[in-house]
């Protein structure tokens, strides 16, 4: 098993609880803490891993495969994407609150 | 042109509407008049001042989609609607404006089945979803965990794991954003 996670202290211990052996776990975010801690033998007895990822540093063959691999599954509608809000540019500041503390289930687009 | 700046890292406050110049076509950059930007977490990370490195002021957004006005060649033709992401309101001015100058290899063809407030919320999303699930291996017959289903990415790791043959399971703490991720 792979993960992604955005951290949470508690569910990114219980991610790591769920890894296959030889698993890795994906860790690309920090919304709700930049701080965690967990059992190290939850890594160790899988023989598991943790690794990062940062968008900025991917080489741009990397991104242009990704971008087929997504283009081909918007086309033929086996993604769709969810729109939770969109704000008008001025209202940006309220767009980001909400974003940040509403929760929403979703995208928030500013409309300019 | 009205662009939305980061006067200062405080805050919400800190936001501003602003007339700025518009961006001039140099160095084979396209321009692109903006229609819709995606709020992302790192916009407020940034505003808040706990991304290091970055210098105000900034017009804050990092992926947006739009209708290419100049520069754009064959491959996007003036007309051709675009979503993209960089270093767009991180390490240089973002998507928060009317109109950016960006680089060709940034920019995707929106596919005629997705309207331009969707497409601005798909590439951070999305690309950073596809990306991790290829650098950790994932294919046919694996499993993927993706927490956080209401956010942009978790979302993503969810529906690009839906593929044939992959397995995806997801969390969410919040009992109403689980009922709606169905």
């Amino acid at each position: 098993m792979s993960s992604t996670t955005n951290h949470a202290k508690a569910e990114q211990a219980k991610a790591l609880g769920a890894l296959a052996f030889e698993g890795s776990l994906t860790t690309l975010g920090y919304s709700a803490s930049r701080q965690t801690s967990f059992d190290v033998t939850q890594l160790i007895v899988p023989q598991a891993s943790i690794r990062g990822l940062n968008m900025f540093v991917q080489p741009k063959a990397a991104v242009s495969e990704a971008w087929t691999a997504i283009v081909s599954l918007l086309r033929s509608g086996a993604i769709k994407p969810i729109v939770a809000k969109s704000f008008p540019l001025p209202d940006a500041a309220e767009a980001l609150r909400y974003l940040v503390e509403g929760r929403p289930f979703g995208r928030v687009i500013l409309t300019i | 042109m009205r662009a939305v700046r980061a006067e200062q890292f405080s805050g919400y406050g800190g936001l501003k509407l602003v007339d700025v110049a518009k961006p001039a076509v140099t160095d084979g950059k396209v321009l692109v008049r903006i229609t819709a930007a995606g709020v992302t977490p790192l916009d407020y990370t940034i505003l808040s001042g706990n991304f290091h490195g970055m210098k105000a002021p900034l017009v804050l957004g990092n992926e947006g989609a739009g209708v290419v006005e100049e520069g754009g060649g064959a491959d996007f033709p003036a007309g051709s609607r675009v979503m993209f992401f960089g270093a767009y309101g991180a390490f240089e001015d973002g998507t928060y404006r009317e109109w950016v100058a960006v680089r060709k290899e940034d920019l995707c063809l929106i596919p005629e089945n997705v309207n331009d407030v969707s497409a601005a919320g798909i590439p951070v999303a999305y690309l950073t979803a596809q990306v991790a699930l290829t650098r950790a291996g994932f294919r046919a017959g694996k499993t993927v965990f993706a927490p956080a289903i209401g956010g942009s990415v978790g979302k993503c790791g969810d529906a690009v794991g839906a593929c044939p043959g992959r397995k995806t399971c997801h969390v969410q703490h919040d009992q109403s954003r689980e009922s709606r991720a169905g």
